[in-house]
């Protein structure tokens, strides 16, 4: 193992972490819309909704993401063409950027498990507490913003950071399709340095840097939203 | 005669829509074909690795509960480690670093050995490293009481833990057991990378080869197959889950529990 | 039988228990009443050694432990002297009501599966839950499971049975059956060591009541002496909430109560 390459990947990897890191936070941000519209359409009174949501939570969960990424990347081309020659859009599908692919596709993926992590919180908030709200004349919409949201989020929200780690991680996928994040990065310097060992190495120790850290912060993050959960020992 | 014409004209049309229709449903059969032959691999794949990886988690979580420093501190290092870093990640960190690492330590070339070993390789450290991160939560779960129990009765702390805590710690842990058994299929779908003939490298390999095939299409015929294996094996261990659940049954007497 | 001396138990700084003594005869039913948080379920544990004791000495049925413990055998063999029943039951939740019954005496005493299963059908009709042996105790009342629970500790035939209040956990209508159950095990000669609130049921099995308060033994004596002529001040103000009610002095059951026990 050449060292003076290692630090030369090393720091090289380092500087798409930015963009690793922004590019799941997006997904995830929109994953959490997503997540929370199919909580609704799960938690329906209609039909339609709910059978949509379950063909769509057993089809993104059934495929891997990996395939759903192809997928999307072979098949949003497709559609544009289409739709541009239908209403004369003029689009090139040579200029769309693969970056969509890999925000749709993750965005769609993930949802179901942000769904699955939304309703699990919304369920945690026991029906005492909603009891006592409306034994104290509160209205329905006083008791979900002061009485439930508050509650699920506290208890969701440690869950979703997890979550972004996973993403992060996830990520390491988009190489397929060029987008560069760490591991996309790794794949470049070691191709272009011909040391396998010394870039993939480096990139291990970058993920491994940046989940330590973050979850350093998130455990912070968490400690401070179950307060009201931590009994004082005596 | 512009009528005849015309109908003759309409009914080769129609004639070559069906010619068509026929040919494209031959193609997707033909298609199915070859991505099946990858399937016993991926299966075969997902069995060794569970396999081992779930027996290298049991000595693992074992070391990890282990009150000596030296057996839990290195063990939970290398769980940080393997957590962090995506898996495709290590298999390439196996697959370029692992034959360096023999060579320079045993003095074999193994380069030239088939490529399925080091994704095994690679999955099975990879879960057995992820599933204690299962099973020694799960472990930890069962209450003090039962322990106490078992010791108050005597039991040696091998019976307590074979009779009694790891049975319930099982019953704790195979709903998560199960999702990382169709994670590790999903997961699978990576091996591709390096070349192999699984499922998905029988599309990847449909495409490079071909190239009149759509890769939409054959990676969507793909997307099925990993469908269905997955409701199959969620349907499986549904069924495991009740079995071994069993007795997870709230107080139907209205017993009180404090 | 049961010779205790001089045990000190404490967690971190909190002291739990400094310096009890108690002694009990084979067929003895000891009583420890007191405040919580006085030390009685730690008491309890440190005699089967479920907690080491900092100091002290441990004897049952001529098995002799000195702490610090030298020898870890001993301590199973201590233990398997004794039985326990506790006061969440602690039934095995992954296994029947017949097999919490069986299994203990397989691992423990390996008795053979056929003569474990007579003796543990014998055992839950005397607690009277010989219908429900297939249930499993989630499926189970408190009151229920914890009449389980000492078919499974008599089962073992332990020299001595330790109860760590058996019935707190109960609301009255079931602690009923369970005093029931606990009376049998006294009429079946097994010594006892009883922790618990139910005064007038102490005041009725013991033969010696023992009042602790802040890890020490305060004051100890027949049920007459320590119910109707308690000494120390603190014990007669712990007392004072159990109005002994007039009727009750004549009814009075003394030490020839005995008497009546089927042995």
């Amino acid at each position: 193992m050449n060292s003076h390459l290692f630090t030369h990947d090393f720091w090289g990897i380092w500087q798409v972490v930015p963009q690793t890191l922004g590019l799941s936070l997006v997904i995830l941000l929109l994953s959490v819309i997503l997540g929370t519209l199919y909580w609704k359409m799960q938690g329906s009174r209609f039909r339609i909704p709910r059978l949509i949501y379950q063909i769509l939570n057993s089809y993104f969960r059934g495929i891997p993401l990996l395939i759903h990424l192809l997928i999307f990347y072979y098949g949003i081309p497709i559609v544009v063409k289409v739709v541009s020659s239908r209403f004369n859009l003029g689009i090139n599908i040579n200029q769309i950027s693969s970056m969509y692919a890999v925000v749709i596709s993750y965005t769609l993926y993930s949802a179901t498990f942000l769904e699955e992590i939304i309703r699990g919180s919304f369920k945690s908030v026991g029906e005492d507490q909603l009891e006592a709200a409306a034994a104290l004349g509160y209205t329905s919409g006083q008791s979900f913003w002061a009485v439930k949201l508050p509650q699920a989020l506290s208890d969701a929200i440690p869950k979703i950071l997890n979550y972004y780690t996973l993403l992060i991680r996830q990520l390491s996928l988009a190489f397929l399709v060029s987008v560069v994040d760490i591991f996309a990065k790794a794949k470049i310097q070691s191709a272009t340095n011909d040391g396998y060992v010394e870039a993939f190495t480096a990139a291990a120790i970058v993920y491994w840097i940046v989940c330590i850290v973050l979850t350093l912060i998130f455990s912070r993050v968490e400690d401070y939203l179950r307060r009201s959960d931590r009994r004082v020992l005596a | 005669m512009y009528l005849t014409t015309r109908l003759r004209k309409n009914k080769f049309l129609i004639l070559r829509k069906w010619v068509s229709v026929i040919h494209n449903f031959a193609y997707i059969i033909g298609l199915f074909r070859q991505l099946l032959t990858g399937v016993p691999i991926t299966l075969m794949f997902i069995l060794i690795s569970w396999i081992i990886g779930f027996a290298l988690s049991g000595i693992i979580t074992l070391g990890r509960l282990s009150p000596k420093k030296y057996f839990s501190f290195p063990l939970n290092t290398l769980v940080s480690f393997v957590r962090s870093v995506p898996i495709v990640l290590q298999l390439f960190l196996v697959y370029y670093g692992f034959p360096v690492l023999v060579e320079k330590f045993i003095g074999v070339n193994i380069n030239n050995i088939n490529k399925m070993v080091f994704c095994v390789i690679t999955f099975s450290i990879y879960y057995g490293f992820y599933l204690s991160e299962i099973l020694r939560p799960a472990y930890l779960s069962v209450k003090q009481e039962q322990r106490d129990a078992a010791f108050g009765l005597g039991y040696t702390k091998s019976q307590a833990n074979i009779h009694v805590i790891i049975p319930q710690m099982f019953s704790v842990a195979i709903p998560s057991l199960g999702n990382e058994v169709i994670n590790l299929i999903h997961q699978s779908s990576i091996l591709f990378v390096l070349g192999t003939v699984d499922l998905m490298g029988q599309a990847d390999m449909i495409i490079t080869t071909d190239y009149t095939a759509s890769p939409l299409l054959t990676y969507f015929c793909a997307g099925m197959i990993y469908w269905v294996i997955t409701i199959i094996v969620s349907i499986i261990i549904r069924l495991l889950e009740f079995r071994i659940d069993r007795y997870q049954v709230d107080d139907v007497k209205g017993g009180r529990t404090i | 039988m049961i010779n205790i001396s001089n045990i000190h138990k404490s967690f971190g700084n909190q002291t739990v228990l400094s310096g009890i003594d108690l002694h009990a005869r084979t067929g003895d039913v000891v009583t420890l009443i007191g405040p919580s948080g006085t030390g009685k379920t730690t008491l309890l544990k440190c005699i089967n050694l479920l907690e080491t004791p900092d100091q002290g000495e441990i004897e049952i049925d001529h098995v002799k432990i000195k702490i610090p413990i030298t020898n870890t055998n001993e301590i199973l063999t201590l233990r398997r002297k004794t039985a326990m029943v506790f006061q969440q039951y602690n039934l095995f939740r992954n296994q029947t009501v017949i097999q919490n019954i069986v299994q203990p005496q397989v691992l423990v005493k390996k008795t053979d599966k056929h003569t474990a299963r007579d003796r543990a059908e014998k055992f839950l009709k005397e607690v009277g839950m010989q219908d429900y042996y297939r249930y499993y105790p989630a499926q189970l009342s408190g009151g229920q499971q914890q009449r389980v629970s000492i078919a499974r500790a008599l089962a073992l035939d332990p020299k001595v049975i330790l109860f760590d209040e058996p019935t707190s956990a109960l609301d009255p209508e079931l602690s009923k059956d369970v005093l029931e159950a606990i009376r049998k095990v006294a009429d079946l000669g097994i010594t006892i060591i009883l922790a618990t609130h139910e005064m007038q049921f102490a005041e009725e099995i013991s033969d010696q009541v023992i009042f602790m308060e802040k890890g020490q033994i305060v004051e100890s004596g027949s049920p007459k002496q320590i119910f109707y002529n308690p000494q120390n001040d603190r014990t007669r103000e712990f007392l004072k909430n159990y109005v002994v009610r007039a009727p009750r002095l004549s009814t009075l059951p003394t030490e020839n109560k005995k008497q009546f026990r089927v042995v």
